[in-house]
């Protein structure tokens, strides 16, 4: 017979045998309180109200969904981009935390904590919080900080404290760990803002909740677009944010493929990759049991990928659950198809494409071969690349020194 | 005997338990077998024996920095398994093998139960595993979990978490992660209380035990200690593996004589 505190969670939090809640008892009472706090407001017209309020004024949604005409030209696909790279910002990572800093709100949190790749999310954050009020810290590798430099001051402008995250490769993963111990220590009065559809339970579910937004306009966009559905829909897939956010609202639409394109780096077999679904195992990390990038000790791999918001080993359980029932085919794009795609997007469309969003295309090129001639495929650009544009120059050898 | 039989027995007798920690293969493998030996010589009642991992959410730097040091050295599951196997054969001293979850999950269940069965692992302390998902360890034969209890556990949990009837309740001081800290807080005597008007399941406190003081200071409202932070940053001052049994001894003896002179 199940004791009384097993039998309290049950399978709550779940997606197949993927998700739950891997952290130390401290956190416990926070997650349950913040489970309770969503659902309260999950129910309450006026969250949404405010919520829809933000989203529509203070960034600019519905994103519109633009037809790249010389794109679909040359791919001979019909490529249809949700533009979540006009969001204020600059990326999707903002439908969320609108979202949950009015969560932080209704809790009466005086701190919100963040971690941060790209510096996406942690300005997104920034933002949010300068916008209620509200203290901010952040967590930021010091790779990442060098990589994404000019999010750094930009978090610091709207008040933000960026704090470095000095262990392990000093990326995304590490500045997870360091937001989360930092959580542990200070949970009474900080809510901690995680940036993607990762963490223990209810994370995966707000998160993907907040960002369903994208796939829910997109899908009506594209009826009214097309009168149908699209053929296919794809996105990039880091912790899976973006991906979760556009596929979740066209899952029961069985004729729509759907496609996650995940960080190839330098390439699988080279090992130098964060291609976590396709090359990974299950294990838990960062509080969720999904696809891990780990070695045969069940240590846990450092990822790799010129796209700081896909540098990560870990994966959204709701993905795991996807790849295995599959329902969503994951491919990968390498660091080098990446950055063509970042010039090509650029020069045929005049659409600087985040390095991240930039993975998404490059599928694109490839499911040529899988959809008939003039598929409608609707893409998510999930970020603007202007923050991309040193690491682009430095990469390819294009610039001066920066 | 078991663990929790001993710990009933010690607390009966008015023992305050001691239970030292320590990263395997750290600072180096050859350390970790000496180590075991010397802690247990100096009257360690049971010791932890930490297996890095390589993203130890619930540790402060101290740890941290031990557990990447032991990796870069090639520590594994397996090969702390296989320490403990040939501790057991040399001293009676129970021995808690604490690993994050993912790699026991690796190793799979079963595998590890048998090999921490054939070890002796008297318990296992997991601290990103909770009761509502044991049943992805719990396999026949396999040790005991300890439970953790933190200063924001609630009454009725920690009710609970007692019922499930652990060989002791790991008592989190802090509101944190591990690390050396210098003072006890009101707050974490209240909470120490609390335990124990919640249960009679052994409670031992760790998290930040830094030293003799504050040992018997958390040992009057509890019946054990762990010590680990401090007893691996006495390890990294040493300045080479002659130095490494003595300098844990001398942390270790004064917290035992502390403990037994509170008792
Ligand atoms: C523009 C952009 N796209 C995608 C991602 C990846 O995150 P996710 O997979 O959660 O959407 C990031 C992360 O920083 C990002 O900045």
């Amino acid at each position: 017979m199940p004791d009384p505190v097993t039998r309290a969670q049950g399978p709550r939090g779940y997606f197949g045998p993927y998700g739950g809640r891997f952290v130390p008892e401290t956190l416990v009472p926070a997650l349950e309180a913040l489970e309770a706090a969503y659902e309260e407001a999950s129910a309450d017209p006026a969250f949404a109200r405010e919520l829809g309020e933000a989203l529509a004024t203070y960034t600019c949604r519905p994103t519109p969904l633009y037809e790249a005409r010389r794109l679909s030209g040359r791919l001979g696909l019909r490529v249809l981009l949700k533009r979540e790279d006009l969001n204020h910002t600059g990326a999707h990572k903002i439908n969320n935390t609108l979202g949950q800093i009015l969560l932080a709100k209704r809790m009466g949190k005086s701190r919100i904590l963040a971690e941060t790749g790209a510096g996406q999310h942690g300005v997104a954050t920034a933002c949010a919080a300068a916008r209620e009020g509200l203290r901010c810290e952040v967590y930021m590798g010091e790779e990442d900080m060098r990589r994404q430099r000019s999010n750094v001051r930009r978090m610091e402008l709207m008040g933000a404290k960026v704090l470095p995250a000095t262990s392990g490769g000093r990326t995304l993963k590490d500045a997870t760990n360091e937001a989360i111990r930092d959580w542990v220590a200070n949970v009474e009065e900080t809510y901690y803002l995680l940036g993607s559809a990762v963490g223990p339970h209810p994370y995966p579910t707000i998160v993907r909740d907040f960002q369903a937004v994208i796939g829910r306009e997109a899908r009506a966009q594209c009826l009214e677009r097309l009168g149908r559905l699209p053929d296919a829909a794809v996105a990039c897939v880091g912790g899976g944010s973006n991906a979760i956010g556009l596929f979740h609202p066209f899952l029961d639409d069985t004729p729509v493929k759907l496609f996650g394109v995940e960080a190839a780096g330098e390439g699988i077999a080279t090992g130098r990759h964060a291609a976590t679904l396709a090359a990974g195992a299950p294990g838990v990390l960062h509080g969720a049991l999904s696809y891990l990038l780990q070695d045969e000790g069940g240590q846990v791999l450092e990822a790799h990928s010129v796209s700081a918001g896909l540098d990560y080993p870990g994966v959204g359980p709701e993905h795991s659950y996807l790849k295995d029932s599959g329902r969503v085919r994951y491919r990968s794009a390498t660091d080098a198809q990446a950055l063509e795609a970042y010039a090509l997007l650029s020069r045929l469309e005049g659409i600087i494409p985040a390095f991240e969003s930039a993975h998404a295309l490059v599928a694109l090129e490839e499911l040529k071969d899988e959809l008939e001639p003039g598929a409608a495929v609707l893409c998510c650009l999930s970020g603007r690349g202007d923050k991309d544009l040193d690491e682009y120059l430095l990469r390819t050898g294009k610039g001066g020194s920066t | 005997m078991n663990l929790a039989a001993d710990l009933r027995e010690k607390k009966r007798a008015g023992r305050k338990a001691l239970a030292p920690y320590l990263c395997a293969g750290y600072p180096a493998p050859e350390a970790t077998p000496l180590l075991l030996r010397s802690l247990a010589d100096a009257g360690a009642d049971c010791i932890e024996l930490g297996v890095p991992f390589s993203d130890p959410l619930a540790d402060g730097g101290t740890i941290q920095q031990a557990s990447a040091r032991a990796l870069a050295q090639g520590m594994t599951l397996a090969k702390a398994l296989g320490i403990a196997r040939e501790f057991a054969a040399e001293r009676p001293t129970p021995l808690l093998l604490m690993s994050y979850l993912n790699p026991l999950l690796r190793m799979g269940p079963r595998r590890f139960a048998d090999l921490a069965r054939e070890a002796r692992v008297a318990a296992c302390i997991v601290p990103d595993l909770l009761p509502e998902a044991q049943g992805l360890l719990t396999e026949a034969g396999a040790p005991p979990l300890v439970r953790f209890a933190a200063p924001n556990t609630p009454e009725g949990r920690l009710r609970e978490l007692a019922a499930l009837d652990p060989p002791f309740l790991y008592c989190v001081s802090v509101l944190g992660v591990t690390g050396a800290r210098d003072a006890v807080a009101d707050s974490t005597l209240a909470f120490l209380d609390r335990v124990r008007a919640a249960t009679a399941v052994p409670a031992l406190v760790g998290f930040g035990v830094s030293g003799p003081g504050q040992a018997t200071a958390l040992a009057s409202r509890a019946d054990g200690v762990i010590v680990g932070s401090a007893l691996i940053r006495v390890l990294s001052e040493c300045r080479g593996p002659e130095e490494w049994q003595g300098a844990a001894e001398s942390f270790i003896l004064p917290v035992r004589r502390a403990l037994d002179g509170a008792a």
